[in-house]
């Protein structure tokens, strides 16, 4: 099995990338709601900028749980294949601890928009 | 439980201003709901960042001191490094997103508003007519607030017919009980206004305003300070705001109001011609006379004014006159330029006719 | 990235080489590797003397700016005190915090790294070592003019963090703010060296066998910490060029009546300034990783566990910028993102300081200096932390924010955090370097001193700061309730440079006590407690676990007598092993550099240029800059030196090539590191030109009519596309030996990249668009320099190349240069058609709606 030290690093730190891009797409999200001044538009009574990023949350939730997955599968096949590499075992769990990491920080974000909705 | 607490946040609180003795510039000595929610949220956080703290180094030393035993890793890492955290910080997360979403949503009903322009080393304080029935901000005033807010704020409102002409510098005039809404800017590099028994600071940027509510609910005088470093004497950009009870804010309302007194007696009348022949009108303005400067500070009324100099100096005939005589020793750096060539009778009977002006 | 395949199978149990060696093997080694003599060690580049002088020179501006701290809090004992006056103290505050977090704190951890790290790896050498030798040079001399400006009043004095527009040309008109700029100038530099050195060094020169899963955390540490560089520096080095830029020809980026925004300033600077924090405490982090399993005799608790912390800090320190402006009123939705997240960067960090205290509470620990500042690091680091934590409560912060309650906070995190641990590396590494541990005696003294000292001073801090005192202030009024403390602060300000004192004490006597063998003292388990020469070990250890020397205690031995692979020169030169990224499988031999001028002699042409920039002498400017060109390229010559030497059998029946072209070369690694920075100070300026945008009150463009037609970017995208295809038809014919071929399609590249930027700003120009006119038109010219920039560096490689192969030192079989000028040149075309596209295709989607 060959695999390229690229998506190794993407399969370490893929857990806090979905954070980041979740903290990039609410920035700049925020940010133009409250510079042009929709931040408090609603769409069938719900807030279109909660809604747009309790789903963008949801979204990352789910992309957490794929990589998840993605990261016990590698570390089950290292287990059964008893190969010389450990890097593969010891990088699925660092993957999962930092999806651990990543989903913390997610719930967070998404945290005080729940509790006191878009506020400029 | 929560007895517990209290006391042990009053006995805090205590220990923090006792230290002190004075406490005029404390973030503990709240006079504002503001202030003291930050000051409560504040007394929670310092008991629970000593009692991890300490758990923590003990933690640490038993380690150090005994020999080694088998250990989890998932006990340790796990529950202290993710477990614990996790459940201590989303509560203070919880705490810290209420407290700051109720007070950046503070009720505007606002009796005064009040522009604070920053300049370097000194702070331009004017006073803006408040909103006055008919408008749109009245309005809303009264549906935000009810009417018997709005009958308030209009009632402290028709005191201040010549309101629009206020102008202090350095010192902020408040009513006891009634929100006043500040508005911050600047006039040079950012400043930043800090009031800390009134509540928490803000920046004020080139090209934005920023707004905050003041809001006493004790009558008192507090001391603020520039908190944004903006070069030179930036430690010496004092402030004092005076809450006054309501009968007293309106008869210094009316007082600022006025313009400037007419010099009485033969030694403010010579002071009143140094001060013109000395140019200092070219900088400082003096309602209703001649006086029309305006990079310095409005003078019109500068007898009733607490300190010199943004806080650095007591007001009184002596200060004033060692200031104008040598505004660099006092203030190095400031932009009062020394000298001026005048002589010492002169000089006493310029500072005794600023004095005057009450 | 390329594809590697496991080789691991041929790493059989038995030692790879056998006894007795060759003779004349080890003086053959140690003839390679010899260091210069006399005043001609100036030369060395070799991680061992350039890590100590890199280490010496960052202890020393630590010196130096404690000692401007000790003359501030001198001036702060007295209330309204005169012994000071503002003008001296900014600057005194400005060069304290501008030289411990520059000169000292950043440079330190790298320093360390030169010197551990390669040991640590099984390495005989950073893969560059040239490159370090000239990041040092670079920065020491720097840093010596920079501090030197404080003796001649030109020192600047807007505060480490340089609010514009305080610091802009209207405030700040002395020349005092360039030479800050230029101060950072270097440390950016020798700050991306490193993190090229660090990143490649760890990557791709790491003992055979030592796979990811078995790296030591340190090495961990300092891989995370070269990509927080690589991603967290470019910012300000961005917000810098457009200060200087905006002092030099009041282009109006941060001015606000010209369209600009002195926030977006804050933006980039905290967007580096935060990364920055943990760019200096990860490094410590993994020193402490390595420290306290030693100590403790036992393996670190939880490996994977501090892996993913380490990455989380990583990635996490990035979110973070916005909550040093929680007072600036941007929106309150924004701020509690910010709160959140700083929140969350506590977690990985509380992972890492559990992780070592559980290992502290499985193992029987050394009682011994370095354990005692362990423990001031804990006392002091975890009450920092939970301060920090209090900081991200936006409404507290409101409070505190530019109070001395930060002061206190900030100088708990970085002592506690970084010179704590920092001192206890120095009494766990010295053996290293003098033969022996220092003096305990003298160590346990500093330690009480520096711990007590700090306390006495911090502690308090935090209470002046509650009690309404802000930060910056050159004296303060009487009577506030700030008075006893402050001269409480001032007493443990001196106690603690008493300790400092001490320490330096204990290592001037060590020093004439020197002992040459470098006994294993604390019994550690990772590499660099092997017996070294200077030529690192004698054989490179095979690694089969985190702890080579615990899981084979015959590894010393074995090494030393040559067992293991590469025991001696094959080529007779300085070599080092290059493995695959993964599970380090020996990939081909590394012609390490050796001795040499020229990375002196580039580093103070470095330094002229800038310098002499700064106070406006033109003529010596150039000639620094000339200096600085012409040893580069002649350094550079003498690399890409093709394969000079047959495979060479390192034992183990492992042949390697001692050349290697094409992505699995470590230059080709280098580059990819470079361009991740470049793409992401692009990355920055687009920021900065859409930040604009969204803070524009009125339409934006704001004058539509000063933005060129189409054809004008159309065409120079045109260009670049075409320079592209012309690079690779210049590759084919370098493929097919045709030199005629290669040189012609290089000539006419260079000038067709020249061509599309000189079209593009032209369109732009003449279109009547000044760059002094408005932020928009700024931030437009900014992007089309910094693509200007690129394309005269592609010039000069051109130029390189065409050189080469005149010369016949470039063909299709030594083909590194070309190759890694390459990526270079392919990546400035894309980025020129990029920022094309950005500008004129973000103003024409703005105009159409």
């Amino acid at each position: 099995m060959s695999v390229s030290i690229g998506s190794r690093l993407l399969l370490l730190t893929g857990g806090l990338l979905i954070w980041a891009g979740l903290f990039l797409f609410s920035y700049i999200l925020a940010a133009l709601a409250c510079a042009r001044g929709f931040a408090d538009s609603a769409w069938l009574g719900v807030g279109v900028v909660p809604l747009g990023l309790v789903l963008a949350a949801v979204a990352a939730m789910a992309g957490l749980l794929r990589l998840i997955r993605h990261a016990r599968r590698l570390g089950a096949r290292v287990q059964h294949a008893r190969r010389l590499d450990d890097t593969a075992g010891v990088s699925a769990d660092v993957a999962r601890m930092v999806c651990l990491l990543a989903a913390i920080a997610i719930a967070w974000h998404v945290l005080p928009v729940l509790i006191s909705g878009t506020h400029c | 439980m929560h007895v517990a607490r209290s006391l042990i946040a009053a006995a805090l609180a205590a220990g923090l201003t006792a230290t002190a003795g004075a406490a005029e510039q404390s973030v503990h000595a709240p006079a504002s709901a503001a202030a003291q929610s930050i000051h409560e949220l504040g007394i929670a956080m310092y008991i629970g960042a000593g009692v991890i703290t300490l758990l923590v180094v003990a933690a640490a030393l038993v380690a150090i001191a005994r020999t080694g035993r088998p250990v989890r890793a998932g006990w340790f890492v796990l529950g202290g490094g993710i477990v614990l955290p996790c459940a201590v910080l989303t509560l203070l997360l919880t705490a810290a997103i209420m407290v700051g979403d109720a007070l950046s949503r503070t009720a505007l009903a606002p009796v005064a508003r009040i522009e604070v322009i920053g300049h370097q080393w000194w702070w331009e304080v004017r006073y803006l007519p408040p909103p006055a029935a008919g408008t749109e901000l009245g309005r809303l005033l009264a549906r935000l607030c009810g009417a018997g807010v709005a009958e308030r704020a209009r009632a402290a409102r028709d005191d201040g017919g010549a309101v629009r002409a206020i102008v202090l510098a350095n010192e902020l005039r408040l009513p006891v009980g009634y929100p006043v809404e500040v508005e911050l800017t600047t006039r040079d590099v950012i400043h930043s206004f800090w009031v800390p028994a009134l509540g928490g600071k803000i920046d004020m940027i080139p090209g934005r305003v920023n707004r905050l509510v003041l809001h006493a609910e004790r009558a008192g005088t507090f001391r603020g300070q520039c908190a944004e470093y903006c070069g030179g004497p930036h430690g010496l950009m004092g402030l004092v705001v005076v809450a006054h009870e309501e009968a007293d804010y309106r008869a210094w309302l009316a007082n600022q109001a006025e313009p400037a007194r007419k010099p009485a007696g033969d030694l403010r009348v010579q002071g009143q011609a140094a001060f013109l022949r000395a140019g200092c009108d070219e900088c400082h303005t003096i309602r209703g006379t001649s006086a029309g400067g305006a990079r310095g500070p409005d003078l019109t009324h500068v007898g009733s004014r607490r300190t010199l100099a943004a806080g650095t100096l007591d007001n009184h005939v002596g200060t004033l006159a060692g200031w104008i005589a040598d505004p660099q020793n006092v203030k190095p750096g400031n932009r009062m330029p020394p000298g001026k060539g005048l002589q010492g009778s002169e000089l006493r009977a310029l500072a005794a006719y600023l004095a005057s002006l009450e | 990235m390329q594809r590697e395949t496991q080789s691991l199978s041929r790493l059989r149990k038995a030692a790879p080489n056998s006894l007795p060696r060759p003779d004349g093997e080890l003086e053959a080694l140690e003839r390679a590797w010899a260091p210069p003599k006399g005043w001609r060690r100036l030369s060395a580049v070799n991680n061992t003397q350039v890590g100590l002088w890199y280490i010496g020179a960052a202890l020393l501006f630590m010196l130096l700016a404690g000692l401007l701290a000790l003359m501030m809090r001198t001036q702060l004992a007295l209330p309204q005190n005169d012994l000071i006056g503002p003008t001296l103290y900014n600057q005194l505050f400005t060069m304290h915090g501008t030289v411990m977090m520059f000169l000292f704190a950043v440079p330190v951890v790298e320093a360390m790294a030169v010197y551990i790290l390669p040991a640590m790896l099984g390495a005989r050498d950073l893969p560059f070592p040239r490159l370090s030798a000239y990041a040092l040079w670079a920065y020491l001399i720097g840093g010596l003019m920079f501090f030197g400006t404080l003796f001649f009043d030109a020192a600047p004095s807007g505060g480490w963090f340089m609010y514009p527009p305080l610091t802009s040309y209207e405030y700040s008109r002395g020349i005092g703010a360039d030479f800050w700029l230029l101060g950072i100038g270097f440390i950016e530099i020798s700050a991306i060296a490193g993190a090229i050195e660090l990143i490649v060094g760890t990557l791709r020169t790491r003992a055979p066998g030592m796979s990811l899963g078995k790296m030591p955390i340190y090495a961990w540490t300092m891989l995370v910490v070269g990509a927080m560089i690589v991603f967290g520096f470019p910012p300000v080095i961005a917000a810098t060029l457009l200060l200087e830029i905006e002092r030099a020809f009041q282009w109006p980026f941060f001015i606000a009546a010209r369209g600009g925004d002195p926030l977006l300033w804050q933006h980039l600077f905290w967007l580096f300034g935060h990364p920055e924090v943990y760019i200096i405490f990860l490094p410590a982090a993994g020193m402490i990783s390595t420290m306290v399993p030693a100590l403790a005799r036992t393996g670190l608790v939880g490996y994977r566990w501090v892996v993913a912390a380490l990455i989380g800090v990583g990635i996490l320190s990035l979110g973070l910028w916005a909550h040093h402006m929680f007072a600036t009123g941007i929106p309150q939705l924004s701020l509690n993102f910010f709160s959140a997240a700083s929140m969350a960067v506590a977690i990985p960090t509380g992972m890492q300081i559990f992780a070592w205290i559980a290992t502290l509470w499985r193992g029987n620990v050394q009682r011994s200096t370095p354990t005692w500042f362990l423990l001031a690091f804990f006392a002091s680091f975890v009450f920092g932390g939970l301060t920090g934590v209090m900081l991200a409560v936006v409404p507290y912060d409101w409070q505190v924010h530019d109070t001395y309650f930060v002061v206190a906070h900030l100088h708990y995190v970085l002592i506690g955090g970084m010179v704590f641990p920092l001192f206890a590396a120095l009494y766990y590494w010295a053996p290293l370097v003098y033969g022996r541990k220092l003096s305990e005696r003298i160590g346990t003294w500093a330690c009480a001193l520096m711990f007590s000292g700090f306390t006495v001073a911090f502690l308090p801090m935090h209470l002046t700061g509650l009690l309404g005192m802000p930060r910056r202030v050159h004296t303060y009024q009487a009577g506030l309730g700030w008075d006893a403390l402050n001269l409480v602060s001032t007493l443990g300000a001196f106690t603690l440079a008493s300790g400092i004192a001490l320490v330096f004490v204990d290592l001037a006597l060590s020093s004439r006590r020197t002992r040459p063998e470098r006994p294993n003292v604390w019994h550690a388990g990772s590499l660099e407690w092997l017996p070294q020469g200077a030529y690192g070990v004698r054989s490179i250890p095979r690694v089969e676990g985190q702890y080579p020397l615990w899981d084979n205690p015959a590894l010393a031995p074995e090494v030393q007598s040559g067992q293991h692979y590469l025991p001696g020169t094959a080529t007779g030169a300085r070599e080092t092993i290059v493995t695959s990224p993964i599970d380090a499988s020996p990939q081909y031999l590394l012609l390490v550099a050796g001795p040499s001028w020229l990375p002196l002699l580039a580093g103070a042409g470095t330094a002229a240029f800038f310098l002499f920039l700064t106070v406006k002498l033109m003529l010596p400017a150039a000639l620094g800059g000339v200096i600085a060109l012409v040893a580069c390229w002649l350094w550079l010559w003498q690399t890409d030196r093709g394969p000079v030497h047959a495979p060479v059998d390192i034992g183990g029946g492992i042949t390697l090539p001692v050349y290697a072209s094409g992505s699995v070369g470590h230059s080709w690694w280098a580059m990819v590191v470079l361009l991740l920075v470049s793409g992401t100070i692009l990355s920055a300026l687009v920021f900065a030109f859409y930040y604009y945008w969204t803070i524009a009150p009125g339409p934006w463009p704001p004058a539509p009519d000063t933005l060129p037609a189409w054809p004008w970017p159309a065409a120079a995208a045109l260009l670049c596309a075409g320079s592209a295809r012309l690079l690779r038809r210049a590759r084919q014919a370098l493929d097919r030996h045709a030199h005629r071929g290669l040189r012609a399609h290089l000539g006419i590249a260079a000038l067709t990249s020249l061509s599309a930027w000189m079209i593009a700003i032209h369109g732009q120009w003449q279109a009547g668009s000044l760059a002094t006119a408005h932020a928009f038109d700024a931030s437009v010219y900014a992007l089309l320099s910094y693509q200007g920039l690129f394309v005269a560096v592609v010039l000069i490689m051109a130029a390189y190349l065409l050189a080469r192969s005149l010369a016949g030192v470039l063909d299709g079989i030594r083909r590194v240069s070309f190759e890694v000028c390459r990526l270079f040149w392919l990546y400035t075309l894309w980025q020129g058609v990029f920022v094309l596209a950005v500008i004129y295709g973000s103003a024409a989607l703005a105009g159409a709606t």
